[in-house]
């Protein structure tokens, strides 16, 4: 149990850090505690991966709900990009924070773990159209305000 | 994009984690008066373990590969001597999780100020498919009930060897 902790921990942490930010620990612990929960069930580590990922989603999203679509200071925001390094984790996560949790979970699911829109779609449960407006929304969402 | 915020699970939060999923183990917390270096040095020693734990005659190391060691231990269970048990152990900064076939030990520790928090696990790690579970659902309820008097008792232990409690 503790080695398989050991595999399944960081891909937990990627979508619960992105998705949730401030409240990914809390996440994090409630989807390896209900993952582990319903352990016996799985069969092999690929079913293994895409019900870890599912149940992160959920969490990551239950515990964003809190602080959905934090809104930012476009003086901060601007400040923050002027000064940014744009590989710093900092940057990343102001612009993420001024997303909707929904349209965090797509773009961790297509550009961290490279999932198709089916694949998303299956995940999030709702329809494939679904994933692919929402992914567009949240790629110029971002894209506008990476560049402001 | 690289560099996209994550989680780090931390020793404790890994601890409690595994409490919540195992279901024969016990955990308790406390935070202990003395910095990090001195309690995770004096619990880390892990063949000082009988200094604070009643139950136990000896731990010996028998070999040590980087993080991962294997401890011989000569332990009473429930009052029974039982012969000397191989157990495999991880042992990390603040983390250190012991293992054999029929029972686990768990410890995590983070500074907290001048202080330490600590973490303590320990039980009979049943897990299995949900019958199985089921089955074995007296032997989980004895063991956290064994385990939720037994690890206060260890933890007064580490304090009195620290010199923290007559």
């Amino acid at each position: 149990m503790n080695a398989l902790l050991t595999e399944i921990a960081p891909y937990v942490g990627r979508i619960c850090g992105a998705v949730a930010l401030d409240a990914g620990e809390d996440a994090a612990q409630e989807a390896l505690v209900a993952i582990f929960r319903n352990l016996p069930s799985l069969r092999d580590a690929v079913a293994l991966r895409a019900w870890a990922r599912r149940i992160a989603v959920r969490e990551a999203l239950r515990a964003a709900g809190g602080r959905r679509f934090v809104p930012v200071d476009p003086t901060t925001l601007e400040a923050a990009v002027a000064d940014r390094d744009l590989s710093g984790d900092v940057d990343v996560r102001s612009v993420l924070a001024s997303l909707d949790p929904l349209h965090r979970a797509v773009l961790v699911l297509r550009h961290l773990d490279g999932l198709d829109e089916q694949e998303m779609a299956s995940v999030l449960d709702v329809a494939p159209g679904t994933v692919k407006s929402r992914l567009h929304r949240a790629r110029v969402a971002f894209r506008a305000r990476w560049s402001a | 994009m690289s560099n996209w915020p994550t989680v780090d699970l931390q020793p404790l939060d890994r601890l409690r984690v595994l409490a919540r999923v195992l279901p024969g183990v016990w955990m308790e917390e406390r935070v202990i008066d003395a910095p990090f270096d001195e309690v995770w040095g004096f619990v880390s020693d892990l063949e000082r373990a009988p200094e604070f734990d009643t139950d136990l005659h000896s731990v010996k190391i028998v070999s040590r590969d980087d993080n991962n060691m294997k401890i011989r231990v000569r332990a009473d269970v429930f009052g029974l001597a039982m012969p000397p048990t191989p157990v495999a152990v991880e042992l990390r900064e603040g983390w250190c999780w012991m293992r054999s076939p029929l029972y686990v030990v768990g410890m995590a520790a983070a500074p907290e100020g001048d202080r330490t928090r600590f973490g303590h696990l320990e039980g009979v790690p049943l897990h299995g498919p949900p019958t199985v579970q089921a089955l074995l659902q007296p032997i989980a309820w004895i063991s956290r009930l064994r385990h939720r008097r037994h690890i206060p008792h260890d933890i007064d232990g580490i304090e009195r060897s620290l010199g923290l409690r007559s």
